[in-house]
């Protein structure tokens, strides 16, 4: 076989296996924009005339919006509060002279590493007592214990990226090094944040058990939602197809546009 | 302390000053780690029904003796050791292979990267939901292909034998495209000495792939190894979907078993002892593979 003959054949190989991996979303988005005739139909139809049924039906009565905004708003506030307290810390750890940083940014990774079963079982038990349960402040709380170990790891590795340099200029030229910390390094780091951002968010916005067990009808994620479309009478594959979808979407078109720190950020510094 | 070091010290210009940059994380990580802990330390000793709260009691190790003769809870093991195992070693094969093979020159190999990445970054729920559609015994599109091939249907997620598999072949799918790209970088940061040696002293490919390649790249392996497990011992939102542990016990993992116990049968002073052993375990284990990874470097 010829080099060239060789390359095709490789190319085509390689192709078939990522179209393999891509497919079963492919298919997700496809079921949604079929009616019920053709989903189930055999053999399983590629062309079709799309219809939006599926998704005027999952936004009919409103509740799955009113989720789906539960989700946006958890996503933001718990992404929001870990930026706040996670953004100083990482700084400190970069700046400062410290006693066993290593250590301490190990502790924070592995706050992450406890069984998802022990940590929101006290929780359940308390927030039932105080009524904390189907809150909004207390899913806020609980993502938090997840995204503030992203967020500091991925801030700590920004902020070693930017040279001490600027923020000496700055405050030879009269500024506290707080003024300069705002000036100076925040705005550098404005790429960091966002991806840091985006990050906490897509977290956020997958996470399952703990909205199952904390919330109820008021602050239910869309997460949650999706699952009802599974009925004693079957599973209702339009509608679930169509807010699969609607769940997926931002998160695939969030990744991609922060792919380049995304290994980073979920194997958290470990590749640079 | 006057006002003028209260100063400096808020302008962050002392030293000492990172104590008020890290006391927030700090206060808020103790608060959700060691609390959960010691609560969950307490709710273990009792005798605790959600169902029949007046009923609670201290029962001392008593949810523990029972964990250790209960062969749910060991059933529940075995099935996470397999789910672990045979996920990570199978994700780790694919995963080098497809990573060797990305390093090539091929077409379009910057949109490929992009959708590689899809499947992993996928909320977990829909995942499951998307396969529950793909395993459907009598319209799934893999039960239609293997139809197509001459085989018969399978009933694949209410198989007690291909449940668990089924299970697998979905972490695969999610999670193989994250090792690559993890192993990917590795491969990308090699250096060309070692292989220009090689190649004079006169190895061959598959020489160059165990003696190089393959201990080069061994921090990535660890790294990728290190994420899945930690993941895959967390496992919960995909086996919720798509079987909830069943059929029968089938696919019941360790942390699957411990939230039927304490929100299914509302035994929540069981459930805790369960959390406990879960965490137990994963610090026991994180250790010696810390150990290990420094004995070595």
């Amino acid at each position: 076989m010829s080099k060239k003959a060789q390359g095709f054949l490789f190319n085509i190989l390689l192709w078939a296996m990522i179209a393999a991996f891509v497919f079963p979303l492919l298919w997700l988005v496809l079921t949604s924009l079929k009616t019920r005739v053709d989903a189930f139909s055999l053999p399983p139809k590629f062309i079709f005339t799309p219809t939006f049924s599926n998704y005027s039906n999952v936004l009919a009565d409103g509740s799955f919006l009113h989720y789906y905004f539960n989700s946006i708003k958890v996503g933001v506030l718990s992404t929001l509060f870990s930026l706040l307290i996670g953004i100083p810390a990482a700084y400190a750890l970069v700046r400062f002279p410290m006693r066993k940083k290593e250590d301490f940014a190990f502790w924070v990774l592995s706050t992450r590493m406890a069984p998802p079963i022990m940590v929101i079982l006290p929780f359940y038990l308390v927030f039932k007592q105080f009524n904390l349960l189907d809150t909004t402040f207390g899913l806020v709380m609980i993502y938090m214990t997840f995204s503030l170990s992203f967020v500091l790891w991925m801030m700590r590795s920004y902020f070693e990226s930017i040279s001490v340099d600027l923020e000496d200029a700055a405050r030879i030229d009269g500024v506290s090094r707080l003024m300069a910390f705002f000036k100076v390094t925040i705005p550098l780091s404005a790429p960091g944040i966002a991806a840091a951002s985006i990050f906490s968010f897509i977290m956020s916005w997958n996470e399952f058990l703990y909205s199952l067990i904390l919330t109820g009808s008021n602050t239910k994620t869309a997460t949650v939602a999706i699952t009802s479309f599974i009925t004693f009478e079957g599973i209702r594959w339009g509608e679930v197809a169509a807010a699969g979808t609607m769940i997926v979407l931002p998160v695939l078109l969030f990744g991609i546009m922060i792919q380049k720190y995304l290994v980073q950020g979920m194997t958290m510094g470990g590749v640079k | 302390m006057n006002m003028k070091r209260l100063k400096l010290l808020f302008e962050l210009e002392t030293d000492s000053a990172y104590r008020l940059l890290v006391a927030p994380i700090v206060i808020f990580l103790l608060a959700v780690t060691v609390f959960p802990t010691l609560f969950a330390l307490y709710t273990s000793t009792q005798h605790y029904f959600l169902s029949e709260p007046y009923n609670k009691h201290f029962t001392g190790l008593g949810n523990y003796a029972y964990m250790l003769q209960d062969s749910r809870f060991w059933g529940s093991l075995k099935t996470t050791f397999i789910f672990m195992a045979s996920s990570i070693v199978i994700e780790m094969i694919m995963g080098i292979a497809l990573a060797l093979l990305m390093t090539r020159k091929f077409f379009g190999s910057g949109l490929a990267k992009t959708l590689f990445l899809l499947p992993t970054i996928t909320t977990p729920v829909v995942v499951g939901l998307i396969w529950v559609m793909l395993y459907d015994p009598q319209f799934g599109f893999i039960n239609y292909v293997l139809g197509e091939l001459g085989f018969a249907p399978q009933a694949w997620l209410s198989g007690e034998k291909s449940a668990i598999w089924a299970v697998v072949a979905v972490d695969v799918w999610e999670w193989t495209p994250f090792v690559a790209l993890v192993v990917l970088a590795g491969l990308q940061s090699l250096p060309d000495e070692p292989y220009e040696a090689a190649t004079v002293d006169g190895a061959n490919t598959v020489q160059k792939f165990f003696h190089l390649t393959l201990p080069l790249i061994t921090p990535y392996l660890l790294i990728a190894f290190v994420f899945r497990f930690m993941d895959l011992f967390r496992w919960f939102d995909t086996i919720y979907v798509m079987t909830k542990g069943g059929p029968g016990t089938a696919t019941e993992t360790l942390n699957m078993f411990g939230y039927l116990t304490g929100f299914n049968f509302m035994n929540v002073g069981y459930a805790a002892s369960i959390g406990l052993t879960m965490l137990f375990m994963i610090t026991a284990i994180s250790k010696f593979v810390i150990y290990l990874a420094n004995k070595k470097g």
